[in-house]
C-alpha cells in the first residue's frame, strides 16, 4: 500500500505551472525589482525637534559660544557620529552628544520629549544592525540601549506626574502614540525575519521580545496615566500627527505605497 | 558530477543575484518556479492563490538577496521557507481551509493527459483533499520529499529540525495520509 500511495504522491508532480504563465510572471517580476530602488540605509529621522525652542536663554548663548570656540575636528567628529551604530567608533561621541543635549534642555517636559526622541534614535539603531548581518553581536547591546531609554522615558514621566500631572497626561499620550508606531516597527522586523531560516536569527528574534516587552510596561505605565474615561483611538487621534515619530523605515515603505501619512 | 556542475552553476546565479544581475536572478526564477508553484499550489485551494504567492516568494527573496548577500549555499531552502511561511499567512486570512466546490485542481492536472484520465483525475483530486487536511508539517514533508525531491537535510534546514525529526515526520505523515484516505 506504502508504495502504490508513494507512486501517487509522484504522480503530483505533474502539477506544474503553464509556460504562459511563467512567462508572464517572470516579466512581472523582472519589471518589479528594476522598478524598486534600492533600499538606502536610515539617516535622520523625519522629527522636526527644535532644540533652540527649549532652551534657556542664557544656556542657549552658552551652548552657542561653545559651538563657535570649539574646533573644526569636534564639530566634525559629532557631525559623523549621527550616523553611528552601536559597536562603530564615534558612537560614544554620539551619545555623550545626547547626554550634552539633555544637560541643556530646560523643564522637564521637555526632558521627557527628548528622551522620546533619543528612544527613536535606539530603534532606528536596532533596525539597522537587525539588517546587518556583519553586526550581531552588537544587537543585543542596542536592544539593552533601547530598553534602557524606554526606561528613562518611564523615569521621567513619573517624575513629571509628580509635579505637574497635566502635562504628564499630555506626555504619556504622546509616549503611547510613539510606542505604538515601536510596536508596528519591530511586527514588521519579525515577520521580514520569519523568512529567514530559523535558527540563525533566534537570538536577534529574542532580543526583539525583550524589547517587545518593555514596550509594553512602557504603555502600561502610560496607561496608569491616562485618564479611565478616554478611549484610546481617541488618545491616538488628539495626538498632532507631526509629533508622531515614524522610525524611517517605515517612511520609506509607506512613501512607496503611497501611503505615508504618518501613523496607522 | 552533472548535479555537482548544476550546484555549482546555481551558486554562481545566486552570487551573481546578490549583486543585482536581474538576467541571474530570471534564471533562477526559471529554475525554481515551477517547484515553487507545485509546492504551493498542493497546499492551497486555488489555481489564483498559488500564483499569487509564487510571485511574492520571489520578489521576497530577491529583497533578500539584496540586504544579506551571503545564501550562495542556502538559497533553495530559504526560498521553500519563504513560501511556506507565505502560505501560512495564506490561512490565517482565510476563515476556513475547506476545500471549495470551485477548487480547479483537478481541472488544472488535465493538462496531463494520462491514460486513465477520469480515475486519475479522480485519484489525483482525493490525493489533494488529504493532503490539505493533514497538519502543516506533514504536508511539508510529504510535499518535499515525495514530490519536490528535496532531501532530508534540506527539509531538515527549511523546518528547523534534525535529520533524525524529518525521517520521523515522513513516517508519521504518510500513515496519516494513508488513514485519511481511507476514510474518504
Amino acid at each position: 500500500m506504502d508504495k502504490v500511495l508513494v507512486r501517487q504522491l509522484k504522480n503530483l508532480k505533474n502539477i506544474k505551472p503553464s509556460t504562459s504563465l511563467l512567462e508572464s510572471q517572470r516579466s512581472f517580476l523582472l519589471s518589479e525589482i528594476s522598478k524598486n530602488e534600492p533600499k538606502k540605509s536610515l539617516v535622520l529621522p523625519l522629527f522636526h525637534f527644535n532644540i533652540l525652542k527649549i532652551l534657556k536663554p542664557n544656556f542657549a548663548i552658552a551652548l552657542a559660544i561653545i559651538i563657535l570656540f570649539s574646533s573644526f575636528g569636534t564639530i566634525g567628529a559629532i557631525s559623523f557620529a549621527q550616523n553611528s551604530l552601536p559597536g562603530d567608533f564615534l558612537y560614544p561621541v554620539k551619545t555623550a552628544f545626547e547626554q550634552t543635549q539633555m544637560t541643556f534642555t530646560s523643564g522637564e517636559e521637555n526632558q521627557v520629549k527628548l528622551s522620546i526622541k533619543f528612544a527613536n534614535h535606539r530603534i532606528d539603531e536596532f533596525t539597522q544592525l537587525i539588517d546587518n548581518s556583519d553586526k550581531k553581536q552588537d544587537v543585543k547591546k542596542s536592544a539593552e540601549e533601547f530598553k534602557a531609554q524606554l526606561v528613562s522615558v518611564q523615569d521621567r514621566v513619573s517624575k513629571l506626574k509628580e509635579t505637574n500631572s497635566a502635562k504628564a497626561i499630555e506626555v504619556a499620550k504622546l509616549v503611547k502614540a510613539q510606542t505604538e508606531v515601536y510596536k508596528e516597527t519591530l511586527i514588521h522586523k519579525s515577520d521580514e525575519l520569519a523568512y529567514i531560516i530559523p535558527g540563525d536569527n533566534e537570538e536577534v528574534k529574542e532580543n526583539i521580545n525583550q524589547v517587545f516587552k518593555e514596550i509594553e510596561k512602557t504603555n502600561k505605565l502610560m496607561d496608569g496615566l491616562i485618564p479611565e474615561n478616554e478611549e484610546v483611538e481617541e488618545i491616538i487621534e488628539e495626538i498632532n500627527p507631526e509629533e508622531i515619530i515614524v522610525p524611517v523605515e517605515n517612511i520609506e515603505e509607506d512613501v512607496q505605497s503611497g501611503s505615508f501619512d504618518g501613523s496607522e | 558530477m552533472a548535479e555537482i556542475e548544476k550546484i555549482d552553476k546555481e551558486k554562481e546565479l545566486v552570487l551573481s543575484a546578490t549583486r543585482g544581475d536581474k538576467d541571474s536572478f530570471g534564471e533562477l526564477y526559471d529554475i525554481y518556479a515551477p517547484k515553487i508553484f507545485r509546492f504551493i499550489r498542493i497546499k492551497v485551494k486555488s489555481q489564483a492563490i498559488a500564483e499569487d504567492l509564487t510571485s511574492e516568494s520571489f520578489l521576497r527573496i530577491w529583497e533578500y538577496l539584496q540586504r544579506k548577500q551571503d545564501i550562495q549555499d542556502g538559497f533553495k531552502s530559504l526560498l521553500y521557507t519563504i513560501a511556506r511561511n507565505l502560505v501560512i499567512d495564506s490561512y490565517r486570512r482565510k476563515s476556513s481551509q475547506e476545500i471549495s466546490l470551485d477548487d480547479d485542481f483537478a481541472e488544472f492536472l488535465l493538462q496531463e493527459p494520462a491514460k486513465d484520465e477520469i480515475k486519475s483525475k479522480e485519484r489525483a483530486e482525493e490525493l489533494h483533499n488529504a493532503i490539505m487536511k493533514l497538519k502543516e508539517e506533514y504536508q511539508n514533508v510529504l510535499i518535499l520529499y515525495y514530490i519536490e525531491d528535496v532531501s532530508v537535510l534540506e527539509i531538515a534546514e527549511i523546518m528547523n529540525k534534525s535529520e533524525g525529526a524529518i525521517r520521523v515526520l515522513i513516517h508519521r505523515a504518510l500513515e496519516s495520509l494513508k488513514k485519511k484516505l481511507d476514510k474518504m
